[in-house]
């Protein structure tokens, strides 16, 4: 029996990890799940060296063990950022050695399988590169402009029916409840001088009849076709009205997929697309950490056993 | 002279357009600390019942958040990452 672990990096209060844990406790393979920006140094503690062979040393986080020249695969969920505690400049060190030590080991493993790799995921949360590679890739993407200038905004918006996303969806509130952007119709009329402030991603609205959200785990495939409400264009605005359906994705979007996530050295990504009604797919963006589990549930895509494949299986080749 | 007004950033244009969710249900489940032994979390349902999040085998799904979801106490578990804005 293989003995070597898988370790699980994300926040305590995550049940989608606690799917692939506790798959992975039925398979019998070894886990230690740990939250570095939290539980170190704590309640973790690190003694790693570096040999002809690579990191080795021991991680213990609680009552369990890795022998850091033997972990199998790191699963990169949700851990928290190693921030400091307060302002002191005795904390922003502390933060910044942990992040980089620590941190820096974990990247490093030799023979360790990435899903992904937490440099990765980073590169690629970019919107301006997963549009410049998937366009590379031949998949069809929506004209896009991204400006500080008033001017230009208003002139793309005239020119074609226009939508605003933002660049990175961050966690806001309103009045003290959690709010967003949902990526929604923007008339000519309605940009203004503050459109000057930062920068702003505006695409031509694909006309489409439905959406897709493609889930690839390692080199599997799984698409579910979401139906939102007649005149929703942002269905995650939606959640209580979607219909699922499980969909085979077209060949040629399949391999650009597979090139994706390998342009990006990425083992999982979250796929949105634009069916129009002639079926062809736009690609609209990735979420290379994106959510999964929902639909699992909803479209009955096996997405759960395909992650714990992955990380049991390790590095292969 | 700089006054207190001018300290208050411009909000840029897209922020205009933000608005608070409301696209869920705030999870019926509590979470309990972590199960050393299984290394999962611990939840507790309506009824007082505790269970691990299991898809599909306790005729919920604590581990089915979709994203952008307004959990319980307000939080939400996007697409995104923590680290998504550190590279």
């Amino acid at each position: 029996m293989d003995g070597r672990p898988v370790l699980v990096s994300t926040e305590a209060e995550d049940p989608t990890a606690d799917l692939v844990v506790a798959e992975l406790n039925r398979r019998r393979v070894p886990v230690l799940r740990f939250d570095p920006g939290r539980d170190f140094p704590a309640r973790a503690t690190l003694a790693a060296s570096i040999t002809a062979d690579g990191w080795s040393g021991r991680l213990t986080a609680g009552k369990r063990t890795a022998d850091l020249s033997g972990v199998r695969a790191l699963y990169h969920r949700r851990p928290n950022p190693y921030t400091p505690e307060s302002d002191h400049q005795a904390d922003r060190f502390a933060a910044q050695e942990n992040r980089r030590g620590l941190n820096g080991v974990l990247g490093a493993l030799r023979g360790c399988l990435y899903l992904s790799h937490p440099q990765a995921i980073a590169r690629a949360e970019y919107k301006p590169a997963q549009l410049s590679v998937a366009s590379g890739l031949g998949l069809p993407i929506p004209a896009t402009l991204i400006t500080n200038n008033p001017a230009e905004a208003e002139q793309f918006a005239a020119a074609q029916p226009t939508i605003y996303k933002p660049l990175h969806a961050g966690a806001y509130h309103v009045d003290g409840e959690p709010a967003g952007i949902w990526a929604a119709p923007v008339e000519p009329g309605e940009i203004t001088d503050a459109v000057s402030v930062c920068a702003h991603l505006f695409q031509a609205r694909v006309s489409k009849s439905g959406d897709v959200r493609a889930v690839v785990v390692g080199d599997r495939v799984f698409c579910a076709l979401i139906t939102a409400p007649p005149g929703v264009l942002d269905w995650r605005s939606e959640y209580r009205n979607l219909t699922y359906e499980p969909v085979d994705c077209p060949g040629p979007v399949r391999a650009a997929l597979l090139r994706f996530l390998g342009e990006f050295g990425l083992r999982f990504g979250a796929f949105d697309f634009a069916v129009t009604p002639e079926g062809e797919w736009w690609f609209l963006e990735c979420n290379p950490n994106g959510q999964w589990a929902w639909l699992e549930h909803v479209a009955g895509l096996p997405i759960t056993s395909a992650i714990a494949d992955l990380l049991e299986n390790g590095v292969t080749e | 002279m700089v006054t207190a007004s001018e300290l208050v950033p411009v909000a840029p244009w897209g922020m205009g357009r933000m608005v608070p969710l409301r696209n869920g249900e705030p999870s019926q489940w509590q979470y309990a600390g972590l199960d050393p032994a299984t290394q999962t979390g611990l939840w507790f349902g309506e009824d007082g019942t505790m269970t691990p999040a299991e898809l599909g085998k306790h005729g919920t799904s604590v581990g089915t958040y979709p994203p952008t979801q307004v959990g319980k106490d307000g939080k939400v578990d996007g697409d995104s990452g923590h680290d998504a804005t550190k590279d």
